[in-house]
């Protein structure tokens, strides 16, 4: 572990900024005892778990519906894509648009992402450097969160129509998709940009 | 690097984005240093920074408490209503049996946002006093860490989702504490940019030093 920076007098303190020498010893910042490297193996093998998580949630989230409506006595199921479809079929382009982009283009290339970066810590893959790396880790930190939005629009939408004949209730797959999205950002903060290596 | 007055501070600054090293200089009132390579704000000198802080966190907090007290949108369907309260979103996705979101938005909409305010004005109020060096190091390592598990931005976007959503089915009234939200909203985005945890640790490193000059 210590062998890998060994060549950096100076390291920056990713929690407090504090610019330091590194204790070898401990690799920990001085002054608020934070991590100044990561454990490679450690970071590595905690993020895989996280990211595989978070893809095997994702399945039963697109399986069981996020969103069941009611409507006197009928129950009408929607899946995350089924929502999707029908919003477009009624014209709601922009919504259809945001809502594709929230939960099915940025999850599913987050995963991408991250297995790209996690297979090119151990293996030498693609041509890319560590600056493009490192934009790709700050993009994916950055949209990261924005899934969360449609399991709150479920958690307002439920809140809010509880009429006599028409409700809505949250369906099981908002437990799965919020499930994923969290163990995604989990994988993501696990993850470490110091690990990214440049092309060799 | 040295520890004076029990602070661990340094004389060497390296920027966030492309880590190169510059000295630490003693800036006068409404300057900011710049990095040599990239041009990102390294640090800026304001000597009324820690009244602004508290200022605008405690108008966060009280428009918060404001935002969860009243409803933030009202509908009319069919000569029925109903309304979205902050609290309500979580209690009704109990009622519902959905305990583990119901437990996870609680603290994405209503504890970490809440967390940070109150960090936001404590850190304000005794780096202003220059006392509480201890506290003061253990908030902002708290800071830095929940500040991304604040989705009240994500929450404000997702109503207005869910209101182009309603927008044909229902008569939809917008509420006082919708806009006492975008407000909160709009003062975490703000104390986020111009008062990072980084450069609350400069301001840290300086008042709790012992130098003369502070900030």
């Amino acid at each position: 572990m210590e062998t890998l920076w060994q060549c950096d007098p100076i390291v920056r303190c990713e929690v407090c900024s504090l610019a330091q020498e590194p204790n070898l010893k401990t690799c920990r910042c001085a002054r608020c005892g934070a991590l100044l490297h990561p454990n490679p193996k450690r970071a590595v093998s905690k993020s895989w778990a996280y990211l595989i998580t978070a893809m095997i949630a994702y399945i039963p989230a697109n399986i069981y519906p996020i969103l069941i409506t009611s409507r006197f006595g009928r129950y009408e199921e929607n899946t995350i894509i089924g929502g999707i479809i029908t919003l477009w079929e009624q014209g709601s382009y922009p919504i259809a648009t945001i809502i594709f982009f929230a939960s099915v283009v940025i999850p599913i290339l987050k995963f991408l992402i991250l297995i790209y970066l996690l297979v090119s810590v151990q293996y030498p893959i693609g041509k890319d450097s560590k600056v493009k790396k490192h934009t790709l880790y700050y993009a994916t930190e950055l949209a990261g969160p924005w899934s969360m939005m449609d399991v709150f629009v479920v958690a307002i939408l439920a809140a809010l129509i509880h009429f006599g004949n028409v409700s809505v209730l949250p369906g099981v797959g908002a437990s799965a998709f919020a499930l994923s999205v969290f163990f995604t950002l989990l994988a993501a903060h696990a993850f470490d940009k110091r690990l990214i290596k440049g092309v060799q | 690097m040295d520890d004076k007055n029990g602070i661990t501070s340094s004389d060497v600054v390296m920027c966030p984005k492309c880590s190169t090293p510059h000295r630490n200089i003693p800036l006068d009132h409404g300057q900011h240093a710049r990095c040599s390579t990239c041009s990102k704000v390294l640090y800026r000198c304001d000597k009324n920074a820690m009244d602004k802080i508290i200022a605008y966190a405690v108008a966060g907090l009280i428009l918060f408490v404001v935002a969860n007290s009243f409803a933030l949108i009202r509908i009319d369907v069919i000569g029925q209503s109903g309304f979205l309260t902050l609290p309500g979103t979580i209690l009704s996705l109990v009622q519902n049996g959905f305990y583990l979101v119901a437990f996870a938005t609680f603290f994405l909409i209503m504890f970490f946002p809440a967390w940070v305010l109150m960090l936001y004005a404590t850190v304000g109020i005794l780096m202003k006093r220059s006392k509480g060096s201890f506290w003061v190091q253990r908030m902002l390592v708290t800071l830095s860490k929940i500040q991304k598990w604040d989705m009240l931005d994500i929450f404000f976007i997702s109503i207005l989702v869910a209101l182009v959503k309603l927008f044909g089915y229902a008569q939809v009234h917008l509420g006082a504490s919708l806009w006492a939200l975008g407000a909160v909203v709009a003062i975490e985005l703000y104390l986020s940019k111009a008062y990072p945890p980084h450069q609350l640790w400069h301001w840290y490193e300086r008042i709790y030093s012992g130098n003369t000059v502070a900030m």
